[in-house]
């Protein structure tokens, strides 16, 4: 009973939406009614009608492999030079420079780019060359479209890795040092464990970048599958039913993913709010 | 006379400040600490004890004069504490068993008995060292030490935060655990009475330099309301007064 009232505020939102979407759907040829919506959401792996792509099920699968292959490449590649960047001054003065391009330009703005580059090859393409089409899943993760997700992804994992290691207290680095750990265990057991915190937090920035250039991305032509290009066909052929289908999953996928990534920073950070107290 | 455990020869430390220049820390400070005593600094604040002890502990090194330290391993103990604040207290009396490559099931073996025998409960030993009181958090920084096996143990005011009778409780079990197993202590600290209820031997010390060292032979336990005690307090406090500043 007491967060009632919380409850009903919180709702208050979300229902003017339901009846603002009800009342336009009943005026609008366009907007679909929510049993339409319901009935592609009930039935994920049905084909869609009239649209030129996968089911909504298929699609979401796509899109959460092309994140995660293009966040895992950030995490690899972003991780170990964040870490670089907060232990050497040098490392740090070298690559700022190009951090602070990749945040600042768009990373759909590569996109063309990337297309240029890598076109149509994939990891079915490195796998079995000109008979990648048999490899359908692995030919839909396009390296152009990956790669941008992966730059997208790469400037937060940077940025908070090398803050979170510049922020490593140097008495933990000691007390590691005095216990009688060599360099390796003052890095394993004093600046991993003391940066984790804001690793994770640029995590969780990365990957909602990266859910929200993928959609972007798969929207762009060429593109046959995934949840953005379930939005782009079912706008071409007027079933808007699979757009707000593909929204809903978006969005409900999105709060998934943050809520998980939410929980472990909580995780990671919780002796970090005590200490402050 | 024992073997020294750590000999300074000389030594100076000279920092350089963006503000103030160049500030000299220690000033041409000998010292010895011989294998199972307890040598107590005092003196007051800014005078270098805690550089003195950061040079002991080889985490610096000096502009001037030489190190000699004897001790296999050294632990600093600072009011802080020793605590690693994302590891569970167990798992930081853990860490050095690990890094001394001690199988796991060993490892949790020692650090309860260590754990017990720093009047720690047991179910402290899942807690976090955020979740304990001053008073605990030393008993299991102390502990951390123990596990580490150091032969020395360089005290920088470690008991300072605590409340009067728990520390003058953590002071003594502290001291007598150490003597038991034969640990060599440097003490640092700026209440002369507690440095004098425990020193083996006394340093008296003033802005960068030690002044005297005195080796006090009243037996322990020492009464502070004794007469020795009360004459002893007022020749290290008159040393105070009079030492170059």
């Amino acid at each position: 009973m007491k967060h009632l009232p919380r409850i009903l505020i919180a709702s208050i939102l979300p229902a003017a939406i339901v009846a603002v979407w009800v009342v336009a759907a009943d005026r609008s040829p366009i907007i679909p009614a929510m049993g339409e919506v319901w009935a592609v959401l009930c039935d994920p792996f049905a084909a869609p009608k009239f649209l030129d792509t996968t089911s909504l099920g298929h699609g979401v699968a796509i899109s959460l492999l092309r994140v995660a292959l293009g966040l895992g490449l950030a995490v690899v590649v972003g991780i170990p030079l964040g870490v670089a960047m907060g232990i050497s001054r040098s490392v740090r003065d070298a690559l700022s420079p190009m951090v602070s391009v990749m945040v600042a330009v768009s990373p759909i703005a590569w996109l063309p780019i990337s297309i240029l580059i890598f076109g149509l090859t994939s990891p079915a393409t490195l796998l079995a060359g000109h008979d990648a089409w048999e490899y359908d899943t692995l030919d839909r993760l396009r390296f152009a479209v990956v790669t941008i997700i992966a730059l997208g992804s790469l400037g937060p994992i940077l940025l908070n890795t090398s803050a979170g290691v510049r922020h490593v207290r140097e008495s933990w680095c000691e007390q590691v040092r005095l216990l009688g750990g060599g360099r390796w265990e003052v890095f394993r057991h004093a600046v991993l464990p003391g940066a984790m915190g804001s690793i994770v937090t640029g995590l969780r920035l990365a990957t909602a970048i990266a859910w929200r250039v993928i959609v972007a991305a798969e929207i762009f032509p060429g593109t046959q599958s995934g949840l953005g290009c379930m939005i782009s066909s079912a706008h071409e052929v007027g079933k808007y039913e699979y757009a707000f289908a593909a929204i809903l999953a978006i969005a409900a996928i999105g709060l998934g993913l943050d809520a998980l990534l939410r929980l472990w920073e909580t995780r990671t950070n919780h002796w970090r709010r005590k200490e402050r107290g | 006379m024992t073997t020294p455990l750590l000999q300074f020869d000389a030594v100076s430390r000279v920092f350089q400040t963006p503000v103030r220049g160049e500030v000299r820390a220690l000033n041409n400070v000998s010292l010895q600490c011989h294998e199972g005593e307890i040598t107590c600094i005092v003196g007051p604040s800014g005078c270098g004890k805690t550089t003195l002890l950061r040079l002991a502990a080889g985490l610096d090194q000096p502009s001037a004069g030489t190190i000699q330290i004897g001790a296999t391993r050294t632990m600093l103990l600072t009011q802080e504490g020793a605590l690693l604040p994302w590891r569970r207290v167990i798992e930081n009396i853990e860490l050095p068993l690990a890094l001394r490559k001690l199988p796991r099931a060993q490892r949790r073996k020692r650090a309860m008995e260590i754990l017990e025998a720093v009047h720690l409960p047991a179910d402290v030993a899942m807690s976090f060292p955020h979740e304990l009181s001053g008073g605990m958090r030393q008993r299991a920084s102390l502990a951390t030490a123990l596990a580490a096996e150091a032969t020395m143990l360089l005290l920088d005011e470690p008991f300072q935060g605590v409340d009067e009778s728990t520390r003058t409780k953590l002071v003594g079990q502290t001291l007598e655990l150490c003597k038991q197993q034969g640990r060599t202590i440097l003490l640092v600290t700026h209440d002369i009475e507690e440095a004098l209820s425990l020193a083996d031997v006394l340093v008296v010390m003033r802005h960068g330099g030690t002044t005297t060292r005195t080796r006090i032979d009243l037996p322990h336990p020492r009464n502070r309301l004794g007469r020795e005690f009360e004459q002893a307090l007022l020749t290290v406090r008159a040393e105070l007064a009079n030492a170059p500043s």
